[in-house]
């Protein structure tokens, strides 16, 4: 039987998508597929949960099922570890893509088209906003405002006592080592000005 | 030789430990690592998902900083590694890219730096040979597990000193210092270490076939060359032996840890008890042997 899912309705699907992806830096081969299943294959990702799927991701892409794909959660699940970039034939450089459709579901977000609720971009953007503010990485900061953000307070505590046991082993800086922390400043502010553009 | 050294955030904090080890090792085979200065975070694997232009900005700053005093850059962390590698091979050829990148950075980029992993440094410039040269106490037929990681070695697209699917480069430093490498097929696992916050559950999936891994294949310990790994390999140690009822007994160290008690460092000096899994059993029985 089919279901309501496995049913597109050509009308929705946006053709522009796949070319969109293919200007978008890093995703400029993804029209090379050939739907080999390489990247799929050697996931260690797709091992574990094989909802998450590089050549689904890329097939719905081609196909310009936009929002399904710049809304979901296993956009931002792939750990970047390159394997399939590595390994694929015909050079397709998935990981990249997978940057540039992040890329695209951030501007989408920006114009209030698309809905980002993934743990994971919300870790990214509690990371790099430790980077903006110090110049480097400073994890405690980075753990609380993450949690923070995904107002996940139980997950404070659950992480109380490891934090405890790194601060005993001196793994928790008690304040933030900085470094360019002004020219990083004006790095961030000078590529907010032109994503706006 | 001096040589420029981006220890990456991590060095600076937790993992102290391999920055620590990292500097007297490098140093016994004559290699004088030399801090770059007001260095700044790489954005690791977070600023390409949110940024492209970030992704390349905050590596092209140090990397330009760093070409203003030396040839070759060192990096500890293979995150590090591939964020800054990953701007050389994008600003390479690409002039109109690295134009808007000088701008955004204030200065000129530079795609010519030698940007080397300390594993490819330590193996292929100082070489075997020389580590050979060093060693004090041997590990006695000790069983390694060799974990590489990810993007130390991959892509290879960026950058290449070892074989990508089957590395070599930790076997042999292993071997030349009377351990055994186990047959380890995990080597190249990723461990999942950049989902550790927003993913444990998965992350504890990804660590668990490398931990129990190197159990099965009869390892005492395993090495590591990146503070990612090390960072979810030992923090998500306790809830993989509960998770799956296994005992692991199986200390994660470094591999300039493990280097420097074959070369005759002391405990305190290779920060041997800031590891979270103690490796102090596995030290006594080399003091012993
Ligand atoms: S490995 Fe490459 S060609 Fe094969 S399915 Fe994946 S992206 Fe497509
Ligand atoms: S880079 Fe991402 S998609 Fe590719 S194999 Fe690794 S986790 Fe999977």
């Amino acid at each position: 039987m089919t279901t309501k899912t496995d049913i597109l309705v050509l009308n929705e699907l946006d053709f522009n998508f796949r070319e969109e992806i293919a200007c978008q830096p890093g995703g400029e081969n993804i029209k090379r597929c050939f739907a080999c299943g390489t990247c799929s294959a050697s996931c260690p990702i797709t091992e574990i949960d094989d909802r998450f799927n590089p050549r689904k991701i890329i097939r719905m892409a081609l196909l310009g099922i936009k929002s399904e794909v710049l809304s979901s959660d296993f956009i931002w699940i792939c750990c970047n570890c390159y394997l399939c970039y590595e390994r694929c034939p015909q050079d397709v450089r998935f990981t990249s893509i997978i940057h540039a459709i992040r890329n695209i579901a951030i501007r989408e977000l920006k114009k209030k088209k698309n809905v980002i609720r993934a743990p994971n971009f919300l870790f990214a953007h509690s990371f790099l906003e430790t980077v903006k503010d110090y110049g480097r990485l400073w994890e405690p900061g980075l753990s609380l405002k993450f949690f923070l953000r995904k107002k996940d307070f139980k997950g404070i505590l659950a992480y109380a006592p490891l934090g405890i046991k790194l601060y005993r082993k001196g793994k928790v800086p008690i304040s933030p080592s900085r470094g360019g922390t002004a020219a990083v400043k004006r790095i961030f502010k000078k590529i907010e000005e032109r994503e706006e553009r | 030789m001096k040589i420029g050294y981006y220890p990456g955030c991590s060095l600076h904090s937790s993992a102290k430990e391999y920055d620590l080890s990292a500097h007297l090792i490098s140093g016994s085979l004559g290699i004088e690592l030399q801090e770059i200065k007001d260095w700044n975070c790489c954005g690791a694997f977070e600023a390409a998902s949110l940024s492209h232009l970030l992704a390349l900005a905050l590596p092209a700053r140090n990397l330009s900083i760093a070409a203003k005093e030396f040839q070759k850059v060192i990096m500890p962390c293979s995150a590090c590694l591939l964020a800054h590698v990953r701007v050389k091979k994008e600003l390479n050829g690409n002039e109109k890219l690295k134009r808007e990148v000088s701008e955004i950075i204030e200065q000129q980029a530079v795609v010519d730096l030698d940007v080397r992993h300390l594993l490819d440094v330590l193996v292929n410039e100082a070489g075997i040979e020389k580590i050979k040269g060093n060693l004090k106490r041997s590990l006695n037929g000790l069983r390694v597990a060799c974990y590489y990681g990810c993007v130390v070695v991959r892509p290879s697209q960026f950058y290449h000193f070892d074989n990508p699917d089957c590395p070599q480069s930790l076997d042999e430093i292993i071997t030349a210092l009377g351990g055994q490498s186990v047959p380890f097929p995990y080597k190249t696992k990723c461990c999942g270490g950049a989902l550790l916050l927003p993913n444990e559950e998965l992350t504890i999936e990804m660590t668990k076939s490398i931990l129990i891994g190197a159990k099965d294949w009869g390892a005492q310990c395993i090495v590591v060359a990146c503070p990612m790994c090390h960072m979810a390999l030992e923090t998500l140690y306790p809830k993989v032996e509960s998770k799956y009822k296994v005992n692991l007994d199986m200390p994660i160290l470094y591999f300039t840890q493990l280097m420097g008690l074959a070369f005759g460092y002391r405990v305190k000096e290779l920060g041997l008890e800031r590891n979270l899994i103690s490796p102090m059993e596995l030290v006594h029985s080399l003091q012993r042997s």
